[in-house]
């Protein structure tokens, strides 16, 4: 009898402990305002879930494993708020300290709930929870911000974290996860991360970046009469849509297309045949810059939302839009413009962004030595922005962004032994713009599907997988792997 | 006997001898699939097929094409990374010695290279010329006799044409004095027509905002004219030989543009079938050139099927019944009025695996199909069901498969049926086997 303790005691001691804990990335759940004085949600409060918020929480500690729960980016809504408007004589700038305080702590009143139940999950066991900054709650970096959340969690401050020093990294080193703002494409990114900020007569200020400048306004003019502007997938898409419903001409549309143009959506692309042997074209940047007009007229397909939008706009606006492109924007754009051009002529099965087979696009011109079967890399600015971002990907598994609201498919940008870059999705309700039947449904129609990643603990290789927090056909609540 | 005369009869004796029944392109003369040969053994012999001679050869999809006492066939070898060197041969049909062969490099980088081993289309006889294609669009005019090249197209550099993921697959149709090739070209080249001669262009049609499909041309007469059928990723469309005049389309997207099956024409109806959308059964008009839908399969899903979702074979017609294989290696029957399953069983292919398939030929009142585990069967189909008569060992399978399967490779060339013999290709040999009934 006192043997098999023994042996039983000895196998438990000679199984090898994992060296990585499990983690749980959640993301872009943007709680806001909350409700106005009716008693109504206000119309930029996209984070209407407390319940199932709470209950998945639940569920996850149902698995008594130890987690690292990693908020990656705008945890919060403090971009946009209908009392404190971080209004200021240079309108160029975002909110100072003050006022980024007085927003955050109207969104930790209105979420305490939510809030709490993080707090509770982060210091159960060995928990952690980690909030990595995003570029709609950057202002959780500046130092008098962030206890205003960390009094909300209700947790000891070595259990609810602020990730200030920019990516989250497992103590493993295998897993790299941040919001995905800062990539060097995208247009929200700010000209100093972790340190998004500008000093003004005195005071210091949250940049606002060039994406903000072209989409912030649009939604604070619209979410009221179309609240899911900013839940389509990819986050910013929403905007033709909504443009195109509205029929009246954009007041500054230059900075809005050029924003959309930029919105790549790798996603929608089935399969990748290309084996990894062929390389990406030339493109012919001096003649594209000769006619930028017709080089941005050309560039979205006529079965876009927003082509009605571009139809109309004078070859000056359209020249403005596209003299803002840097050359890599450029490059980015064509290869996306010649990615959907294959996937249409060989009449891919897409997944999401477009509906089916479509009308053809045309290429950018390419140069001349880089035409036929061997140049046919369309993936060269996907994965190039990764790679220049992560740099040296020694070591890592596993690169999590968040940011786009959209699961898109995993790719190894660094080739098939480097890591591979999952995006989180969003926890929250989104569309796919296949999916919208009215552009003006509210907010709770939306399916019932919350996005986040998962990396088992492991001793070894960390895999991610995506999954979501949904109804099953019995109407209850599961966790399941994929895509809502 | 004199002189003169003796001569006439030597040539009609060589004549019958050595020419017999060719099958000199694609699935046979007409591209209909059927050998008309009689004289054919029953079942096969138990110790196998007697094989006549076995010729090493380099890697490749094309079946062999047989005329005039040659056997011609195209394939590749690598030389560096994706580059390779392609090959046309011709065989002589006796011996199974090589008598010539004509190269041209190639480079696959572009291709899913798991599937890039060389050329795919069946080379096309047309009597002192064969047309080869390469899985790159190279189409070469070669005399017969020597090898020699007449004259040559390059699709990507004088068409604009970008060559679809699995290679240029359409082997190019003789008509008369011209030659028909499923090109690709951009902007408006889709189909184009060459002086078979010269290599000079007659006419080009057909537009290029979708990629060219790996469908061989053909031609059917029906309603009292001659219809150039063209199925392509976005329709079917029925062309003028002559000119390239469009005579009629019906609008049918093939998604990942796999128009890989050969339409079926047959009375007045005319079928195609693809993996992922089905079957679409056109109804042609019996007096002028055009057709209708007469029915369409239902399912755009290549797993949970409808009618039939054929990869790489093609289907037949049999009176009022069509027998084909559908994604996963199910033979089918379906009514041809309605597309109406029949019956299903596995028990030709065997395996149940994505892609797995088999090409039906036509003789008598029975077919010969060889399936891509290498094995020759003898079968009748009927709405009753599918009764196997014979089964053996043909070839090896060595073909690349992107999955498991139970022998690990496949077999997807399509052989020729020819002067009582069966000619079959893998990747390392061709060989000729004899199907004559025995005395």
């Amino acid at each position: 009898m006192r043997v098999l303790p023994l042996i039983l005691g000895a196998a438990l001691l000679a199984q090898p402990a994992p060296d990585g804990r499990r983690i749980v990335v959640i993301g872009d759940l943007h709680m806001g305002p909350g409700r106005d004085s009716t008693g109504g949600w206000h119309a930029v409060e996209d984070f209407r879930w407390h319940d199932e918020f709470v209950r998945f929480l639940d569920a996850l500690s149902a698995e008594p494993v130890a987690t690292d729960l990693v908020i990656t980016g705008d945890l919060f809504e403090l971009l946009q708020s209908p009392d404190i408007p971080c209004a200021y004589a240079n309108g160029v700038i975002g909110c100072n300290e003050e006022d980024a305080r007085k927003r955050l702590y109207i969104a930790t009143k209105a979420h305490a709930g939510e809030l709490a139940a993080i707090g509770k999950y982060a210091s159960a066991g060995s928990n952690r929870a980690y909030v990595v900054p995003g570029d709609h709650d950057a202002a959780l970096l500046m130092p008098n911000v962030w206890p205003i959340a960390l009094k909300a969690f209700a947790a000891p401050a070595d259990r609810v974290m602020l990730v200030s020093s920019g990516p989250w990294r497992s103590a493993d080193g295998r897993v790299h996860v941040e919001h995905g703002h800062q990539l060097p494409l995208s247009a929200d990114r700010f000209s100093k991360w972790p340190s998004p900020f500008m000093v003004n007569g005195g005071q210091t200020h949250v940049e606002r970046s060039w994406g903000e400048f072209a989409l912030l306004p649009f939604y604070d003019r619209t979410e009221a009469r179309y609240p899911i502007v900013d839940n389509v997938a990819e986050e910013g898409v929403g905007a033709k849509f909504v443009a195109a419903a509205m029929q009246e001409p954009l007041p500054d549309p230059a900075p809005m297309l050029r924003l959309l143009l930029t919105k790549t959506t790798w996603q929608q692309f089935r399969m990748d045949l290309d084996d990894g042997e062929v390389q990406a074209p030339e493109w012919d940047l001096a003649k594209i810059r000769g006619d930028l007009a017709a080089f941005v007229s050309t560039s979205l397909p006529s079965d876009d939302p927003f082509a009605a939008t571009v139809k109309k706009l004078s070859a000056f606006e359209l020249g403005e839009a596209g003299a803002a492109l840097t050359d890599s924007q450029i490059v980015a754009v064509c290869d996306y413009r010649a990615a959907i051009r294959r996937a249409r002529r060989r009449m891919e099965r897409v997944l999401t962004q477009l509906a089916g087979v479509g009308p053809p696009i045309t290429e950018c011109p390419r140069l001349a030595d880089t035409v036929g079967p061997a140049f046919e890399y369309y993936w060269r600015s996907r994965d190039r922005q990764v790679r220049d971002h992560i740099g040296d990907p020694k070591g890592l598994d596993a690169i999590v962004f968040g940011h786009t609201h959209l699961l898109d498919r995993p790719y190894r940008p660094f080739g098939e032994v480097g890591p591979v870059v999952v995006t989180s999705g969003a926890w929250q309700r989104t569309i796919h713009p296949n999916d919208i039947k009215q552009i003006d449904a509210p907010l709770e129609s939306l399916p019932a599907c919350y996005s986040f990643t998962q990396i088992p603990a492991a001793a070894g290789v960390r895999t991610p997988r995506q999954w979501t927090w949904r109804l099953n056909d019995q109407q209850q609540w599961v966790m399941a792997a994929g895509g809502c | 006997m004199t002189g003169p005369i003796r001569t006439v009869v030597l040539v009609l004796l060589t004549s019958a001898i050595v020419y017999g029944d060719d099958w000199p392109e694609w699935r046979g003369a007409g591209r209909t699939g059927v050998w008309n040969e009689t004289g054919i053994l029953e079942t096969f012999p138990p110790g196998g097929l007697t094989v006549r001679w076995r010729t090493p050869i380099h890697a490749g999809y094309a079946g062999p094409s047989v005329a005039r006492g040659r056997v011609y066939l195209t394939d590749s070898r690598r030389t560096v990374g994706n580059r390779a060197i392609e090959r046309a041969l011709a065989i002589d049909e006796q011996s199974g010695k090589v008598l010539w062969t004509q190269e041209w490099p190639a480079d696959y980088t572009g291709l899913q290279l798991i599937y890039a081993i060389g050329p795919r289309a069946t080379p096309t006889v047309d009597g002192d010329r064969v047309y080869v294609l390469g899985a790159m669009g190279r189409l070469l005019a070669l005399e017969t006799a020597t090898g020699r090249i007449a004259w040559q197209k390059d699709f990507v550099r004088e068409f604009d044409a970008s060559i679809p993921s699995w290679g240029m697959a359409g082997a190019p149709l003789v008509d008369g004095d011209r030659l028909i090739a499923l090109v690709g070209g951009e902007p408006n080249a889709k189909v184009v027509a060459f002086n078979k001669h010269t290599g000079d262009e007659l006419w080009r049609a057909l537009s290029s905002d979708w990629e060219p499909g790996y469908n061989p041309p053909t031609i059917i007469t029906h309603a009292g004219s001659r219809q150039l059928i063209i199925w392509h990723p976005r329709a079917v469309s029925s062309l003028d030989p002559a000119t390239g005049k469009i005579y009629w389309e019906v609008e049918s997207e093939v998604d990942m543009g796999m128009t890989v099956a050969t339409p079926v024409h047959r009375g007045s109806h005319l079928l195609v079938s693809s993996f992922y959308n089905g079957a679409r059964m056109l109804q042609l008009d019996n007096d002028k050139p055009g057709a209708r839908m007469l029915w369409a399969g239902t399912s755009n899903s290549e797993v949970a099927t409808d009618a039939i979702h054929s990869t790489i074979s093609t289907p037949v017609i049999d009176g009022d019944y069509i027998y084909g294989i559908d994604s996963h290696g199910e033979l089918r029957c379906l009514e041809v009025a309605t597309g109406k399953r029949v019956w299903e069983t596995m028990a030709l292919v065997k395996d149940r695996a994505r892609w797995a398939t088999a090409f039906l030929v036509r003789n008598g009142d029975r077919y010969f199909i060889n399936n891509d585990r290498g094995e020759l069967v003898i079968a009748k189909l009927s709405p009753k069901g599918y009764h196997e008569i014979s089964r053996t060992q043909l070839i090896e399978p060595t073909h690349p498969y992107a999955r498991r399967r139970e022998l690990g490779a496949v077999h997807w060339s399509h052989p020729a049926y020819a002067n009582k013999h069966i000619f079959v290709r893998n990747d390392r040999e061709i060989l000729k086997a004899s199907l004559a009934k025995e005395p």
